[in-house]
Parts: C-alpha cells; structure tokens; sequence
C-alpha cells in the first residue's frame, strides 16, 4: 500500500487538534478556585472595614458606598460571567472504537466481495477507509469544540476582569479607611478634638 | 494500492456517527450526529474554508448539512438526523446572525414534515445533486454567518420548490 502523506499530515494534525480541545474542554473548571480564593479574599477585607464603614459620616461615607456598591456590582458580573463560562454546551467526540471496528470489518468484507479483490487489497481498503474518517472526525470534533472552548474562554476572561476591577475598588476602600483613619488620629494627636474628626464617630 | 481519497469512500457502507454530549451541571445527554463527508468541507486548498469562516461552527454545520444531505444514500432518516443536529447547533449559537439562522432551522423544521411521507428515490437523487450545487454556493457566498444560515434557506427553499 502507498503512503499517502497528505492524510498522514491531516491525521497527526487534526488529531492532535482534537486531543488539544478535549484537554481545554476542562481548562475553565480549573480556574474556579482562583475566583472562589478572590472572593474570599474580598469577603475577608469587607469583615475588616465593616465597622470603618458603619462609622463613616459626611463624603467618607458617601466615597465608601460608592466604591462598596460599584465593588458589590463588579463581584456580581464576576460570577455571572464564570457561570456563564461553565454553562452546558454540546461536545462532539468521535466514533466509539467498538464501532470503528464493525465500520472497518465492514468495509472490508464488501471489498472481498468484489470480484478480483485481493485480502491485502481489503485490507488497505479498510484501514484507508477508518483513517479516513479519522481525519474528518477529528477535524469537524476540533473544529466544534474550538468554537465552544474559545467562547467558554472570552466569558471567564470577563469574569477574570470584574473580579479585578471588584478587588481595585476595595483596595481603594481599604486605602480612603487608612487615610481617613490615620487623619483622623493625627488630629487628636496634635489637640485638634473629635469636631475635626472628619469620618469617625 | 493506491490509498487515494477516493479509496474509503466506500460505497454502500454507512459511516458510523459522531458522538456529540451535551455536558450539564447536573448530567450529561449522550447523543449521535453524522459525519460530514470530506469531499468539500475539508478541502484546504479552497479560500473559502480559510480565516476565521474554517473556525464558523454554523458555516461548517451549514456545509455539513447541505452535503449530508447531498450525498447520503437517500435515506429518510439521514435526512432527518442532518436537520436535527443542525437544528441542535442553532440552538447554541452566539447571539450573531442568529435571527437569520433560526428562520433556517424553522424553515428546515419544515423541511424535515414536508419530506417525511416522500419515499421517492428519484426525488432523493435530484435533491443530492442540486444540493451539491448548494454546498459549493455556501463555499462561494460565504462570508459570516448570515450568509451561511441564508444559503442553508436557499438549499431548503430549493428543495420545498419541487414539492
């Protein structure tokens, strides 16, 4: 039997294509911890500046919820987004082997019923004809999970930027308590009195 | 022996299907799709499989149809199993050309009732060749989605003018 290289090409290619998106079909489960550490973490600095917030008066208090809500709000995207990125979607495998096998005994007993056809003929006939519709398995599988796995990948790339921008605003909460907080002691510090306390109770 | 392209395209025996799951949050639904014969949809040496129209599911699924049906072995059921998985693929599709595409799947839903009592092989045979035809004007007109969605009405509305 003659070497066909192009499908030789096309099967080490497509099939390597297609093992690639079936390994990338788990990739975004893998990222959820990194979202649930980021939440935690967010949680967390919202227990800490829980009280700071209660006691804030005046513009202190205004800065701090907007920046709590807007963070509240990145953080709700955020999840939206990485349910978005795992919700169900159709995968498309190959031929179970069990069934390669009936395609090929097949395919290769019509061909022994050809009058002057050789069991090597056959033979090559049946392998050509399994790897054959390998490459096109592969192909169109690859194909169609590469489009699922590339949208599954954008949605958790949004999820990625909310909880960024939902950690900036709290850090910039946890900033405006420091600054507030350090100003407001450096007055009594230096005998300015409760009245100049600007955020405090 | 030659193992040219032509060699496993076998005649008279049928191509086992694809397996296609549908992998939910609670289970998994295991179901079949057939395979695209190779002739036109991988053919690489064409422009119009190159670029981000190779990575279109609804374009490959569109050709996929049109030649399913086209070169099947007139079969009902092939039939009906080629609209279904295309009709399952609509169902998926980002918000882009979908208007257009789910008038195709209403319009080969249609399709699939009208043809449903028909067990005429000639018919069949007409419908292979004119539908090859189709395929190759998928391939030409090309350019997103709408134009693959929009070539699929043009194959089905050609099938529906000969009832």
């Amino acid at each position: 039997m003659s070497v066909d290289p192009v499908r030789d090409h096309l099967e080490k290619t497509f099939g390597d294509a297609y093992r690639k998106e079936i390994e990338q079909e788990e990739n975004v489960w893998r990222s959820l911890p990194f979202f649930a550490a980021a939440l935690a973490l967010q949680l967390a600095a919202i227990a800490q500046l829980r009280e700071w917030v209660a006691a804030a008066t005046g513009y202190g208090m205004l800065a701090a919820l907007v920046l709590l809500g807007s963070a509240g709000i990145a953080t709700l995207a955020a999840l939206f987004f990485v349910l978005q990125s795992i919700a169900p979607a159709r995968f498309r495998y190959v031929t179970p082997e069990p069934e390669l096998i009936g395609y090929a005994a097949a395919v290769r007993k019509k061909a022994s019923a050809k009058p002057g056809t050789t069991p090597e003929a056959a033979d090559a006939l049946a392998l050509a004809a399994v790897r054959g519709l390998l490459v096109e398995q592969y192909a169109l599988a690859a194909v169609h999970n590469r489009t699922i796995n590339q949208l599954r990948a954008t949605r958790r790339t949004r999820a990625g930027i909310a909880t960024l921008v939902s950690i900036l605003l709290l850090v910039g909460l946890l900033a405006l308590s420091v600054v507030t907080t350090s100003s407001a002691h450096q007055r009594v510090l230096h005998g300015g009195g409760e009245r100049h306390v600007l955020f405090l109770g | 022996m030659s193992s040219s392209s032509d060699d496993f395209r076998e005649p008279g025996v049928a191509r086992p299907a694809m397996v296609e799951v549908r992998k939910g949050w609670w289970k998994d639904e295991v179901s079949r799709v057939p395979t695209a014969p190779a002739s036109a949809s991988f053919d690489l040496s064409g422009s119009a499989f190159h670029g981000p129209v190779f990575n279109n599911a609804v374009f490959n699924d569109a050709v996929t149809l049109t030649q399913t049906i086209g070169t099947a072995p007139a079969k009902q059921a092939e039939l009906t199993a080629a609209l279904e998985a295309f009709r399952k693929l609509l169902a998926g599709l980002p918000a882009t050309g979908r208007e257009t595409a789910n008038e195709a799947a209403e319009t080969a839903g249609k399709l699939v009732e009208a043809v449903k009592p028909i067990k005429d092989e000639a018919f069949f045979r007409r419908q292979a060749a004119a539908l090859r035809a189709v395929a190759g004007d998928i391939a030409a007109s090309l350019p997103s989605v709408t134009a693959a969605a929009e070539a699929v009405i043009r194959a089905v509305g050609q099938i529906r003018g000969w009832m």
